[in-house]
């Protein structure tokens, strides 16, 4: 029985609509999953070295690795807080079933450590394990220290799922250990305790002495059991269930009082504010106007403007990009009621156009600051800012008319590829390599100004003609109307 | 006057037969209700009624015009097919001045129109600081129903309008839908799975199985036992023109 729920989480898995994506996807993803695994892969393989390079006359590495400890696994509990998640709706449908709920409660538990974040330390601890424990501190404890290790990533595993679930029922507590972390770190910071030795005396034993290795197993067990009790109480689905938000009076009414146009960009500033993931894309874009401090401020790329344009691009365009190239896609839910009520196309996209260009003239004004770091840094955004609201914006709306996935707006957006189709990719050339290219085309003759007022000039260009593409548009999308249909119609 | 004809309509999905209508006419004014197990093709004909899908040959027209060519009858059909007609995440009223606007309505005409569903609403929709997502299977469609008929339409589509509603609320749209009939010059076409309903208030009954029209009926007192007989010989494998065809689904 056990093994047979077991078989239904890997057939969740793979018949899940991760692997249905086409083959372009699918490939360009298992390459960016192998690249990122290879990179820590090799982190995690010369740690040796790297260490020995930083510290040279220390006599062991084990306590320095020991000592570095806390902070990962504080960064990882912060991470894992946010991005994982455990919930008894998940098996909702194994509970009528004449199955204890002890056993879906265990299997609940048990099936939740196969996912990425118990697999990153594992590229750390068994080269560390093979490399370096023998050599200092004796074969057994090769065998020993990295089981202490895993109960320790557990320990942080079923620590975060407790938390999140005790936050959402009692925020108090939630609320204290966040505080205490804070005062923690601080009083680090102002040297009032060491964190790094606080951390090595926690977990350089592990290392020395067999017994003392074993903490960090009863420990797991014991969080474990927590957990389990905690969950077991819940499975009472009302226990779960929370209560609907109530809707947010922020109507834009000023923009419904303008008729329908005004209306659709209402109805699209409300699919932003009140969907998850399009509100994620909305978050992730405030914290990317701060991308350009990276390269603005270092000497390396200070002359780079290759480099720097493509920030820019970046960074003025950065919420057009993410919303943009899903654009008809976020209202697949709802596309037949588009498609059959009396909506003027016209009026349709031209919402989506003056909303791409707000967001991009607020993220213009975000960074504006740049110019701090010199005049050109205005410059190059504000010729990537034209560049964005004339031609970037007329290929998003364009290329929104080869969307046929549907998107579900309750989702969050970290590592959430659903709606990625090839078009995402392809998009990348027009949006970013085209510009660049010119670009490139003016700087081989020293005539980097020109470059960027050919850019700008082009922006503007597109700008004045934008009727033509959004008439193109129209066209388009009324060819591809019943395919894209389908497609939106294959949700899960 | 016919207001909607179909000529030689087919649709098939990987070479499986979907709907194949011959010739079918709907009389202005009139009402329609259409039956038929599932996988006969009733959504697929509203589908293509409201140019959704694409007809593999033939054309649906709408006052003389093709559907699939022309958007007029955008402006004078009123549909609610699935929760794919509603913005979930619009509070209802919102959903409303939406929909509203869309045919040119002024916030007076509107809640002149809304305050006449207001039993239908039952309190539960107008007024409520709740998302449709939010809302119940049954109160969503009834947002979705009056949502339809906000444009005052010549021509009202509702796919299984009865589905997920109280007793209550059946029977009072049925009222509502009966009022039309009798009092406007509202052409509706109801498909349903259940008989007593649209054989109350339609004057005429279409049975669709696997893509064909088998029964084209006037309705008199009779109806409803001719309909209940035919569904029960389906399941006793009566005909075997029946039993011959296999089952598609939609």
């Amino acid at each position: 029985m056990y093994l047979t729920l077991f078989r239904h989480r890997w057939q969740k898995t793979l018949r899940s609509t991760f692997f249905r994506q086409g083959w372009g996807v699918k490939i360009l993803l298992f390459l960016v999953a192998v690249y990122f695994l290879a990179s820590f892969g090799f982190l995690g393989y010369f740690m040796k070295e790297i260490l020995q390079d930083a510290f040279k006359d220390a006599e062991k590495l084990t306590p320095i690795f020991s000592s570095g400890l806390l902070f990962y696994l504080l960064a990882d509990l912060v991470m894992r807080f946010f991005l994982q998640d455990l919930n008894v709706i998940t098996v909702q449908h194994y509970l009528t079933q004449p199955i204890s709920k002890k056993k879906v409660v265990h299997f609940l538990l048990q099936s939740s450590v196969f996912n990425f974040f118990n697999l990153l330390p594992l590229l750390f601890i068994v080269p560390w394990a093979i490399r370096v424990i023998p050599e200092e501190y004796g074969l057994t404890h090769q065998i020993v220290w990295p089981i202490s290790m895993l109960a320790v990533v557990f320990i942080n595993h079923y620590l975060a799922i407790y938390l999140k679930r005790v936050l959402a029922i009692k925020a108090k507590i939630f609320w204290a250990i966040t505080a205490l972390l804070g005062a923690l770190y601080a009083a680090h910071y102002f040297e009032l305790i060491d964190l790094t030795a606080l951390s090595k005396a926690v977990y350089l034993p592990l290392a020395q002495n067999h017994i003392l290795g074993l903490w960090p197993i009863g420990l797991m067990i014991l969080v474990y059991l927590v957990n389990y009790r905690f969950l077991l109480e819940m499975t009472h689905l009302d226990r779960w269930s929370t209560k609907a938000k109530e809707a947010s009076a922020f109507r834009f009414s000023f923009l419904e009082e303008r008729g329908p146009l005004g209306l659709m960009m209402a109805n699209e500033l409300k699919l932003i504010t009140r969907n998850r993931r399009t509100k994620t894309a909305l978050y992730m874009s405030g914290f990317f106007a701060l991308y350009g401090l990276i390269f603005y401020g270092n000497e390396t790329y200070a002359d780079n403007y290759t480099w720097l344009m493509f920030v820019g691009i970046f960074m003025t365009g950065i919420f057009m990009i993410n919303y943009g190239q899903f654009l008809v896609s976020w209202e697949s839910a709802y596309f037949d009621g588009i498609l059959t009520r009396a909506y003027s196309m016209e009026e349709f996209y031209r919402a989506k156009y003056y909303l791409m260009i707000l967001s991009c003239v607020v993220m213009y004004l975000l960074t504006l600051p740049y110019i701090y770091f010199g005049v050109h840094a205005f410059y190059i955004n504000t010729a990537t800012f034209l560049y964005n609201i004339g031609i970037n914006t007329a290929v998003l709306l364009f290329a929104s008319t080869y969307n046929k996935k549907p998107v579900d707006l309750s989702k969050g957006s970290a590592f959430n590829y659903q709606g990625t189709g090839a078009a995402q990719f392809v998009i990348v050339i027009p949006l970013m390599v085209v510009p660049l290219l010119a670009f490139q085309g003016f700087k081989i003759f020293d005539l980097e100004y020109y470059g960027l007022a050919f850019l700008a000039l082009l922006g503007v260009v597109g700008l004045a003609t934008h009727k033509i593409f959004i008439r193109e548009t129209i066209k388009n999308f009324k060819e591809k109307k019943y395919i894209n249909a389908a497609g939106y119609r294959e949700r899960d | 006057m016919e207001i909607i004809d179909i000529k030689n309509l087919k649709k098939s999905y990987s070479g499986v037969t979907v709907l194949d209508i011959p010739n079918l006419e709907f009389k202005a004014g009139q009402s329609l209700g259409l039956v038929g197990n599932n996988g006969a093709g009733k959504t697929t004909l509203f589908r293509l009624i409201l140019d959704l899908i694409q007809a593999d040959s033939g054309s649906v027209l709408s006052k003389g015009e093709d559907v699939a060519k022309s958007e007029a009858w955008k402006h004078y059909t009123g549909s609610f097919i699935d929760e794919g007609f509603l913005i979930d995440y619009l509070t209802p009223d919102e959903y409303f001045q939406f929909i509203a606007s869309l045919h040119g309505l002024t916030a007076g005409d509107l809640d002149k129109v809304l305050s006449k569903y207001e039993d239908f609403f039952a309190g539960e929709i107008r007024g409520k600081k709740k998302y449709i997502r939010d809302l119940s299977k049954g109160n969503q469609k009834k947002v979705g129903v009056v949502g339809a008929l906000l444009g005052k339409p010549d021509i009202l589509i509702l796919d299984e309008p009865f589905a997920n509603l109280d007793p209550s609320t059946q029977f009072r749209l049925r009222d509502e839908l009966d009022k039309l009939n009798k009092e406007t010059d509202m052409t509706l076409l109801i498909s349903s799975h259940d008989l007593a309903h649209v054989a109350e208030f339609c004057e005429r009954i279409v049975i669709l199985d696997h893509g064909q029209i088998v029964k084209d009926i006037h309705t008199n007192e009779q109806t409803l036992k001719e309909l209940e007989e035919f569904f029960i010989q389906k399941i006793r494998g009566g005909s075997p023109a029946d039993t011959a065809t296999e089952e598609v689904s939609d």
